[in-house]
């Protein structure tokens, strides 16, 4: 039995543990399961970046994961997408044979962040899932521009 | 049982008590009685005088200082390093540039930036399909403008 004394110390690192892991803003969407579960496996690359390196594109957080070949990854992040879908405006979605393989999201503000989220099914090639979450100060229509910026 | 003075025995006690003679017991008894409310003036003097040396006699304790040395370090370390894992967590969330690649991590800004880009050029923007959704987002007359394709309704 953990006796009283030893209970109040494990108590507080315990809520200092909470406190520390709860203070980024994508805990609370589906979609970080998708980076927690996945991320570090193999067939997966998945890119984290925040702080000076986003400051000249104006972001201040910026998550990626491309998973390939994973019919089963494909199936979760879509179903975590659905439940982000609640509250979020619909920005994009392109369905082929009743799946959706694109699909941009606008997230409910957090604080001052803007958040969106980007996903993309390709089959030419292989299968391949592309999940981005962004967050930024700017408004969506900045923050697309920039990213189709990068993009040509 | 709790037990009542007389004035008179008051007095005598207080007599006792600048001759130096009272017991901790009878000190107690002239406190309790020096406590209670409605006493004549004349013992002003004793209870300005009990007032202070009671004050004096239990001096406030706190909590922490009532803590055994053992809690009290745990629960200072147990802040402490609680305090270092919200920073560390902080500061790794303000600054992070990273990419796992089949699980290996890579932490070469170039690489990093190469790979972020790489994972948008994946994604099908359709350019103008999207700004003009934008646009219609932004567009705050959008509900009255479609409501007007069913002439009806008005």
């Amino acid at each position: 039995m953990i006796r009283k004394k030893t209970f109040l110390p494990l108590l507080l690192l315990l809520l200092g543990w909470f406190a520390a892991s709860g203070v980024q803003a994508q805990n609370d969407l589906f979609i970080s399961k998708v980076f927690d579960m996945y991320g570090k496996k193999k067939g997966v690359v998945m890119v984290d970046l925040s702080g000076e390196i986003l400051e000249q594109y104006r972001l201040t957080r910026f998550r990626s994961i491309t998973i390939k070949d994973d019919p089963e990854a494909a199936t979760f992040a879509r179903k975590c997408l659905e439940r982000d879908q609640v509250g979020a405006k619909k920005i994009k979605e392109v369905v082929t044979n009743g799946i959706p393989t694109s699909i941009y999201l606008q997230l409910p503000r957090l604080g001052q962040d803007n958040r969106l989220i980007l996903f993309n099914e390709s089959r030419s090639g292989g299968l391949r899932i592309t999940l981005i979450y962004i967050e930024s100060n700017d408004d969506t229509e900045a923050i697309l521009k920039l990213l189709l910026k990068k993009k040509q | 049982m709790k037990k009542y003075l007389t004035i008179e025995e008051v007095d005598a006690l207080f007599k006792k008590y600048y001759n130096g003679e009272t017991s901790v017991a009878e000190e107690e008894l002239l406190q309790d009685f020096l406590k209670q409310e409605g006493l004549p003036e004349r013992f002003d003097a004793e209870r300005a005088l009990f007032g202070y040396f009671a004050q004096e006699k239990i001096p406030p304790q706190t909590i922490w200082l009532r803590l055994n040395p053992f809690l009290k370090w745990s629960i200072a370390a147990a802040v402490l390093i609680s305090g270092a894992l919200i920073l560390d967590n902080r500061v790794q969330a303000q600054n992070c540039n990273v990419a796992y690649i089949d699980g290996i991590r890579c932490t070469n800004s170039k690489e990093v930036t190469e790979l972020a880009i790489a994972s948008i050029q994946q994604i099908d923007l359709g350019a103008d399909e999207v700004a003009g959704t934008v646009d219609k987002m932004n567009d705050n007359n959008l509900v009255e403008s479609q409501l007007q394709q069913f002439p009806e309704l008005k």
